[in-house]
């Protein structure tokens, strides 16, 4: 399996284990990542203005398309982008002929040949759980995890065509194969709060706490995720944003692939989890002492 | 010693004018450095905190194990430029040749006396291998800059944009190459010049002998005799090599050697006459010497100070720790990058939001361009209210990816350039919209939006979406039947902060508003501004209503607005951005 590797405008400096950790994890299952010059997903500046939007995510279909690659995104807001311009770009034609009007200019054209994935759904669908279950060599027994399943890649179904938005399961089979246990909380399918970090803190905040005391209501001893904003507002903005007095009501966060990468049993070196901002108790040294074996 | 190679009084005071002028100017640039307000609450850090600061960071990294990091940028990025090379094969070779070429040139040719006398006792410039060296590093310069010509003209466009100062560089550089090579064809034809070598240094004896050492000049090193009657046969070529082996070898390699200067002599052969009688290899000195001096002193001015603050920002940056950033102590580094931009429009290449400059035209968005806004950001120019919209527009679209830091061939820490500059645009009252549209509540932008509409004779729509027109369509929204799901499943609606800023339009109520054509009502909403685009209003809507979508055309068209209104005017009751 290959795919054309959409990284984002934030992985590379930010959550570097992100990148690091979904080549580690992918790898075992023969799937190759490709890296081509994409920009960015354009998801950022829909805000202002829509037709910037189209023609940024528009250039990224276009490039995987010339070198005949499918994309895979480990980034939920990066896959809505690239499947809501999709979604735009087969439904108008206007905007089609502009968008390619000016994609035409670098020599490139969307035809809408290449299909979008995240990496949850490439995981589940085309790798298969039973794979993914045949690939565990240490199940995470008595980790209790909260699946988040973020927002751009649930919703609007009609667009993204993840899963069910209503009543989802992707994220707690994968959760459940690593062998760690998945709790039932009531506000899993919330928005973590980043797209209004800069814009409006407060609210942004608020709306992750939310999710993080609500998290700990329902038992668990981390939140997953699988997505570059969601992992960034859980960790390093709740680190860098909770005041003294309530670091002990703080929930950390943990990217899916570093979860299964760990009961992969792959390196620490490739999973990153000590890079991290914030750090599970229950992952203590006990639970990294399989390192050595690589 | 200095005036012996000269030859000359007056281009010996040249030289010293010259370089005066140019230390001056690198000590007024560098002063500069540590004066300038770059950054925000520049006027707040005083100069003397930013000169400690900057000599703390100095010595904190000399004294620790950074240090050693100081080899690793000398040698990979300042010597073999490894910078230039990760991102385009062709520069790398454009520079190295200009950079070596002209470096071994100054070193080895100009400073000769001083350099290549002391490490070889031999030395005279027209000897091997020292004429074949001289010509190679000047056809490297050559060979450097007509490729920087050729990538300035095949890349041209908004992403490498050719100034005065890449004009001037390049043409300097010519001059001086271009005029070494004519002085020296110019001396290998000059009779004169012989003769004046002939009468110092020769032991020929008579007439007969000086005609043989004419003849092997002239057939075999290209000197232009104007009246020589002697028939050239090869016995007396011969004599004449014999004579020259004897008295000029010493110091003369055969001209052929000068691979570049010799052909050149060649072709100026028909004009080597009127040329020697004018002395033109003397006026051409004075062109070729003189073209250095003022090269030399235009250097702090120019586009060739990089040779002195890329080395700097290399190492500074190399050894720096980027996530640590003193404000007192990044001011000075920033100023100092700003004077290493060589203007090479590498980051704009690949900057991720590229495609949005191609769809609208703000050339503020791209990296090479925000560079220099920085500059005239920080000059305390005035800048007019629309140029600094436009400025803030470029400067927030940025993701801070990260990737122009990565690539820059200089080593300027941009991504440190753009997070300052971003805070200083807010200080100036510019920052993201979502912040700044917080100074007005939705029915004042309401009425500054029709103001600002009737004054240029349109109407609150005439912002019309070129594709889609959601908030225009009444088979969009009008089968709102009001059930406040949208309402109710909206997190931000739910966690109603504070009371001033909690959500005044609630969805719903947006349906409304388009329903009665109160669009401008909506534009400029808590809601709309700060929705947090989770799209579960319009997953959960019975009517399948595209309510998210909406709010982000409401964003859109309020955006479009924004920009016709004076941003400074009225309401002073009102709190300023958050």
């Amino acid at each position: 399996m290959k795919f054309a590797f959409f990284k984002g405008c934030k992985i590379p400096y930010y959550l570097g284990q992100y990148e690091t950790s979904t080549r580690a994890v992918l790898k075992p299952f023969g799937v190759r990542l490709v890296d081509l010059e994409f920009n960015c997903c354009g998801y950022p500046n829909r805000d202002l203005y829509f037709e910037s939007f189209v023609l940024s995510a528009a250039r990224n279909l276009a490039l995987a398309e010339k070198k005949r690659l499918d994309i895979v995104t480990p980034c939920k807001c990066c896959y809505g982008s690239l499947k809501h311009a999709e979604h735009y770009l087969h439904q108008n034609e206007k905007l089609r002929r502009d968008v390619n009007a000016v994609l035409d200019r670098e020599g490139l054209s969307w035809k809408g040949t290449i299909k979008v994935h995240h990496l949850l759904t490439v995981l589940c669908d085309d790798i298969g759980l039973p794979a993914v279950y045949a690939s565990i060599v240490r199940p995470l027994g008595g980790l209790n995890v909260a699946a988040h399943y973020g927002c751009h890649a649930l919703r609007p179904s009609n667009v993204v065509h993840f899963d069910d938005p209503l009543a989802p399961s992707i994220f707690e089979d994968l959760i459940a194969a690593t062998g760690a246990k998945t709790v039932d909380w009531p506000r899993r399918l919330d928005c973590c709060g980043n797209p209004l970090l800069g814009k409006n803190n407060a609210l942004s905040l608020s709306l992750m706490r939310a999710k993080t005391s609500d998290a700990a209501d329902s038992g668990a001893d981390c939140i997953c995720t699988a997505c570059t904003y969601c992992q960034i507002q859980f960790d390093a903005v709740q680190k860098a944003e909770t005041p003294e007095h309530l670091r002990e009501s703080m929930v950390p966060a943990i990217l899916y692939t570093q979860l299964l990468g760990l009961s992969m049993g792959l390196s620490e070196r490739s999973l990153g989890i000590s890079r991290n901002a914030l750090s599970i108790e229950k992952l203590g040294p006990a639970w990294k002492l399989l390192p050595g074996a690589f | 010693m200095i005036k012996t190679l000269l030859e000359s009084t007056f281009l010996f005071v040249c030289l010293y004018i010259a370089l005066g002028i140019c230390a001056l100017g690198i000590l007024l640039r560098i002063v500069r450095w540590f004066a300038a307000d770059i950054g925000p609450r520049a006027a707040v850090i005083p100069v003397r905190k930013r000169v400690a600061a900057a000599a703390k960071g100095f010595v904190t990294t000399v004294f620790s194990l950074r240090f050693f990091l100081f080899f690793k940028v000398l040698v990979l990025d300042v010597m073999l430029q490894a910078r230039i090379i990760k991102t385009d094969l062709s520069r790398w070779i454009m520079h190295v040749f200009i950079f070596y070429g002209f470096m071994l040139l100054l070193l080895m040719h100009a400073l000769d006396e001083l350099v290549t006398k002391k490490a070889f006792p031999e030395y005279y410039s027209t000897l091997a291998p020292f004429q074949q060296l001289r010509n190679v590093f000047g056809l490297m310069v050559i060979i450097g800059v007509a490729v920087a010509i050729y990538r300035r003209v095949r890349h041209r466009g908004p992403m490498l944009i050719t100034r005065y100062a890449d004009r001037y560089a390049v043409i300097i550089l010519a001059v001086i190459m271009i005029s070494g090579f004519l002085v020296e064809a110019t001396k290998i034809t000059s009779e004169s010049v012989f003769n004046r070598m002939m009468k110092d240094f020769s032991s020929a004896g008579g007439p007969a002998d000086e005609d043989a050492l004419k003849a092997f000049w002239s057939s075999e090193y290209g000197t232009v005799f104007a009246d020589f009657r002697a028939p050239i046969t090869p016995e007396l070529i011969a004599k004449g090599k014999q004579l020259n082996d004897e008295s000029c070898g010493s110091c003369h390699a055969p001209t052929r050697t000068a691979f570049i200067s010799f052909p050149v002599a060649r072709a100026l052969r028909p004009a080597a006459v009127p040329m020697d009688r004018v002395k033109a290899d003397v006026i051409l000195y004075y062109i070729h010497v003189l073209a250095c001096f003022a090269g030399l002193a235009y250097l702090p001015f120019s586009k060739f100070f990089h040779i002195i603050t890329d080395p700097l920002t290399m190492i500074v940056n190399g050894m720096s720790d980027k996530k640590k950033v003193n404000q007192a102590g990044a001011m000075p580094r920033r100023a100092m990058e700003l004077d290493a931009c060589t203007n090479c429009g590498t980051c704009s290449r690949f900057c991720s939001v590229a495609p949005v400059f191609r769809m609208t035209g703000n050339e503020t968005i791209l990296p090479s361009h925000k560079i220099r806004t920085i500059r005239s950001l920080s000059s305390g120019k005035k800048i007019g209210a629309d140029e600094l919209r436009k400025i803030s527009e470029g400067a927030f679209i940025c993701t801070s990816c990260y990737r122009c830091t990565e690539v820059c061939p200089t080593g300027i820490n941009l991504q440190d350039q753009w997070f300052a500059s971003k805070e200083l645009l807010a200080e100036k009252g510019y920052p993201l919209p979502h912040v700044w549209v917080k100074q007005f509540n939705a029915s004042e932008w309401s009425d500054r939006i029709r103001a600002a509409e009737a004054s240029r004779a349109g109407d609150v729509d005439t912002i019309k979406g070129r594709y889609y027109n959601l908030t225009a369509d009444s088979d969009v929204f009008a089968h709102c039947i009001q059930c406040q799901t949208c309402t109710n499943v909206c997190p931000v609606v739910a966690a109603q902060t504070e009371r001033k800023d909690a959500v005044d339009i609630t969805p719903q109520k947006i349906m409304n508003l388009l329903r009665l054509g109160l669009n401008d009502l909506a534009m400029g909403s808590r809601m709309v501004w700060d929705c947090t685009t989770c799209y579960q209003c319009q997953e959960n809507c019975p009517q399948g209503i595209q309510v998210t979508d909406i709010i982000y055309e409401l964003k859109n068209k309020a955006y479009g607005h924004f920009k016709n209104i004076d941003r400074t005017a009225g309401n002073d009751s009102r709190e300023g951005a958050s």
